[in-house]
């Protein structure tokens, strides 16, 4: 007997069977579709039978499971939380518009903040990538009052006495240094500049960091003479290398010397700033000794167990023991010691991060104060509904519930619109940043969405729909069943409508204060970008570049070079003029001294005063438009060997000889060759830094009298200056062709590079100020539509009774008008005192201005006027005897 | 009147279609009895709970057949009305036909 059966598809069976868990019947089911699988089999195809079997297996154990709920005791939906959600999501979906609506708004308003929040994650909270970063620590001597954070803050000598003193087992387990250095890489097609970085040996150890390729440098390798071995980012080896692994070991060219290749650091690390060359810190005889020229970055790796506050408190003893031992060169400072986050993180980016975080935060509660109106609306719509089912005996409780879950829903549909506008945020933000900023700019590329960002945005989303969904629950709760019916078709209660009143006049009073401050943003940026810079910026080619001593070793050799270099740019076609400069005018860099007026009592060094420090070419102040307000320019004749001379600026002159004349008094700048300068002319103010303003004192040297190594070059142009860029290159390399130019930009970039801090501000606070003007326009338009909608009957009846359609129009708008101007009032004063404490904030980028919130004032008032003329005219243009039919 | 009170329309169905075919009453014909008689779509599952319901409020009783080749060697469930069952049916029947009376002209309109 070998009967074969073709019977259903096992893996469909095992399914199935497994659906059905242990019930009494499930061998009869099994076998009824066995039955019933055949007779299909027989009557159409085996195919079709098996996918009948299929779609029982899926279908058949549900049609079961649901069936048996709707009708046992117990189970009913409405009592389980897994009902109320179904329900939930059945209420969200009857009404479309009204779900997308308060979806938009949340996702608005969550997205805003997760973006924010990614940001602040990314740039304070966990900057750098790299394994030991939350154990490691800065140390640096700061001025009590000083702005700024602690890269640059150690003296050599003071850090080999601070290593020395914690190496004997503290809370300190070891301690690095860094100073930054860029220097060109010769020896390819074209020599280039590079961000390089000297680093006392175990420096990447003690970040975590291992090097796979090569090794990084062992002790020893910091004395002079040892010290020419090179560790290459993974970014240089693959661009200028060709990711050739033979690189390890041979040598290559930086600044002229022969340096050996010992290792090649791991993807995407370039710690500190966009380094892309490491090099053993080596410190010379003279270095050990010196504390004053505070250079050096100190990082100190906490033992396992120590807290931050344990170093403090170990540094704090080992500074007074250096205080107490070199009082002239610490006696002003402080040490500090900080995490890595503070202590080389960017300064400004935690006031830019809590301003806009509490921006999104108000965005977010304009958009519950919406949403929470919205709802309102719906729950009146519902009122009947929950009267009864209250009468009828559910408990209040209940009611809240549900309504409440119904929020949570709404919630959890916009935490996706959240997370998808946040990474588009942040996208922008990061794509829009060049590149040369941003990589100074530490966990600037590791913004993103992440599960830490998603986990905040979750949490936020729940607390949020508390926030929401609570008013309107209760509310909604606490209706008794007579009062709910006697409203009739209306279904509005009063406290209701009130309520939603409220909340439109709060979302007013919320976003004038934003746009007030996005509005001050803007126009401070607007005023450092094309307000007046002293100088003029267009047509200007600019760029830099640096004489390494080994082919430049004195100054006769260095001004020869540049004054070649300035006449071989000269001949260029469409130039007109050139100069060269130690720092060009809103680069990112400065160099300031201190001086001594001749003549007045000498003070103690800490105690001189300081001004901005140039060295100029003849033809700097010619090439920049700035005018020369007393004596004369410097020329060629103004020569090493003739007379010293400077030229101060204006506010420098102001500040030593108010109503004087400036020229032939003498400025002496102490040093190791003090100098003594006679003044023969006064230059007009110019910025370099917007945050300090025009009036910074600034002393101008001819070039040829101090020749700096690393110099700017301007070019005024007739043309597109940055056309002339390969020009320029060809005729440097006609005279040195190992001698490479970087940072190459037009002084436009350069100033927009340099305030893209408060470009991104503006930028951002735009953003904030647009979506909630949004946000409460459209609040004022649901409420004032939402009004008309439900007293059609009344309005038809009194149009009936007389009443023009102008008076219609007038009162629904006199309703908008005092809403948004109690709104208005509220949010002036609020407004206020935003300004004032953005001005605190942002300092140099904000300024308070009444004019400004005037301006925003009426144009709030106008936009809600305008918001509620739409459903105001459609209240005045209704047919009076069809709505009272309705 | 306390058992009526507890069954509903298909479950009276799925009993009239039980007590309809006799010695051969097991789901598969069961189904197809009602959608062909009632006109009405039914859920396998949804049959499933209410044979099961009918059996555990005493209305139904069941008992399995001989293992059989075409089922896979698994057996039939045969269902029979119990005696509750059918008292309960004649219950609603006269119900129904009790408040009918005197109604013909509007329940047998077309």
């Amino acid at each position: 007997m070998t009967h074969r059966r073709l019977g259903p598809p096992p893996r469909a069976v095992a399914l199935l069977s497994r659906r059905l868990g242990a019930c009494a019947f499930r061998e009869s089911i099994l076998g009824d579709l066995d039955e019933e699988h055949a007779a299909i089999t027989r009557r159409r195809s085996r195919a079709a039978a098996d996918a009948f079997y299929w779609w029982q297996a899926i279908r058949l154990p549900r049609d079961r499971r649901n069936s048996s709920r709707l009708n046992f005791p117990g189970s009913k939906p409405g009592v389980s939380f897994m009902g109320d959600v179904s329900i939930a999501v059945r209420q969200t979906f009857k009404q479309p518009a009204h779900t997308l609506l308060i979806i938009a708004a949340l996702g608005l308003g969550l997205g805003l903040n997760a973006a924010v929040y990614g940001m602040g994650d990314a740039l304070l909270v966990n900057p750098f990538p790299f394994p030991n970063a939350q154990r490691l620590a800065v140390v640096g001597d700061k001025r009590p009052g000083d702005f700024g954070n602690l890269t640059e803050a150690a003296s050599p000598a003071n850090f080999l006495d601070w290593r020395a003193q914690s190496s004997g087992g503290g809370p300190i387990a070891e301690m690095g240094a860094f100073d930054w250095w860029s220097a060109n890489l010769t020896g390819g097609d074209e020599p280039e500049r590079i961000q390089a970085c000297a680093v006392t040996p175990g420096f990447f150890a003690m970040l975590g960091i291992n090097i796979a390729d090569g090794r990084e440098f062992l002790p020893g390798e910091d004395t002079p003479g040892r010290h020419r071995v090179v560790v290459l980012s993974r970014g240089l080896w693959e661009r200028r290398f060709g990711s050739d692994r033979s690189i390890v070991g041979r040598t290559v060219q930086i600044d002229g010397h022969a340096y050996t290749v010992v290792g090649i650091g791991p993807d995407e690390f370039s710690f500190p700033f966009g380094t892309e060359a490491w090099v053993p810190l080596a410190f010379e005889a003279a270095d050990t000794a010196d504390r004053n020229s505070r250079h050096l970055t100190a990082i100190a790796r906490l033992a396992p167990g120590a807290t931050f506050d344990d170093a403090r408190a170990h540094m704090s003893v080992v500074a007074a023991n250096l205080k107490a031992a070199h009082p002239t060169e610490n006696a002003a400072f402080e040490t500090l010691v900080e995490t890595l986050a503070d202590g080389v993180g960017d300064a400004g980016s935690a006031t830019l991060i809590v301003v806009w975080q509490v921006s999104a935060l108000i965005v977010l509660l304009i958009a519950c104060a919406n949403i929470a109106s919205l709802l309102l609306a719906r729950g009146a719509g519902r009122a009947r509904e929950m009267a009864v089912r209250l009468a009828i005996g559910a408990n209040r409780w209940r009611i809240v519930r549900q309504l409440m879950v119904e929020s949570f829903v709404l919630a959890a549909l916009a935490v996706p619109v959240a997370l998808g506008l946040a990474w588009w945020v942040i996208r922008l933000v990061r794509v829009n940043m060049p590149p040369r900023i941003a990589q100074m700019v530490p966990g600037w590329n590791e913004m993103q969405v992440d599960a830490n960002v998603m986990l905040v945005t979750v949490a936020a989303a729940v607390v949020t729909s508390l926030l929401f969904g609570l008013l309107p629950a209760l509310q909604s709760s606490s209706l008794t069943l007579v009062d709910t019916l006697k409203e009739g078709a209306r279904g509005s209660t009063g406290g209701r409508m009130r309520m939603r009143r409220v909340l439109v006049a709060a979302e007013v009073a919320l976003a004038l204060p934003l746009l007030v401050a996005a509005g001050m943003t803007a126009v401070g940026t607007q005023r450092f970008l094309n307000g007046p810079q002293g100088y003029d910026p267009d047509g200007l080619l600019v760029f830099r570049l640096t004489l390494p001593e080994s082919t430049y070793p004195d100054q006769t050799a260095r001004v020869q070079f540049t004054e070649r270099a300035i006449d071989a740019f000269e001949s260029l076609p469409g130039v007109t003029a050139v100069a060269a400069t130690n720092i060009i005018p809103s680069s990112s860099s400065n160099w300031r001294v201190r001086y001594e007026l001749e003549g007045q009592p000498a003070a103690t060094p800490n105690d001189r005063p300081r001004a901005d420090y140039r060295t100029i070419t003849p033809g700097w102040f010619d090439t920049m438009r700035m005018p020369i307000t007393r004596g004369r320019a410097f020329t060629r004749l103004d020569r090493a060997e003739s007379q010293l001379v400077a030229i101060v600026s204006d506010s420098f002159a102001e500040r030593h000889w108010p109503g004087e004349d400036p020229l032939g008094k003498r400025v002496v700048l102490p040093g190791d060759t003090t100098a003594t300068l006679t003044i023969v002319g006064t230059a007009a103010n110019h910025i370099h830094d917007w945050f300090l303003g025009p009036h910074v004192p600034t002393i101008y040297r001819p070039a040829a009298q101090a020749m700096p190594t690393a110099q700017g070059f301007v070019l005024r142009t007739t043309g597109d200056p940055s056309s002339l860029a390969p020009l320029a290159r060809r005729a440097l390399a006609a005279i040195d062709p190992a001698q490479p130019i970087y940072q190459v930009s037009t002084q436009r970039q350069l100033l927009k590079e340099r305030t893209i801090g408060p470009q991104y501000a503006a930028a951002m606070m735009a953003l904030f100020g647009v979506i909630a003007l949004l946000l409460s326009v459209v609040g004022l338009y649901a409420l004032i539509g939402y009004y008309v909608e439900q007293r059609r009957q009344e309005i038809g009846v009194r149009m009936a009774l007389g009443a023009g359609r102008r008076d219609i129009l007038r009162q629904m708008l006199r309703q908008a008008a005092t809403l948004a101007g109690i709104g208005v009032v509220i949010g002036v004063a609020a407004a206020w005192a935003t300004g004032r404490l953005l001005e605190s904030a942002f300092f140099g980028i904000a300024q308070h201005d009444v004019r400004l919130l005037a301006f925003f004032a009426c144009a709030l008032s106008a936009a809600a006027l305008l918001a509620a003329y739409v459903p105001a005219r459609r209240a005045a243009t209704l047919d009076p005897l069809a709505a009272m039919r309705e | 009147m306390q058992a009526f009170s507890s069954i509903g329309e298909f479950e009276q169905l799925v009993l009239l279609a039980v007590l309809q075919l006799g010695d051969e009453a097991y789901a598969v014909p069961v189904r197809d009895l009602i959608i062909a008689r009632a006109g009405r779509q039914v859920a396998r599952g949804a049959l499933y709970t209410a044979l099961e319901r009918l059996e555990a409020k005493g209305l139904l009783a069941s008992r399995l057949g001989d293992p059989l080749a075409e089922r896979g060697g698994r057996p039939r469930r045969y269902f029979t009305v119990t005696p509750q069952g059918l008292a309960l049916l004649r219950d609603a029947r006269a119900a129904v036909a009790n408040l009918s009376r005197g109604l013909e002209s509007v329940l047998e309109r077309q």
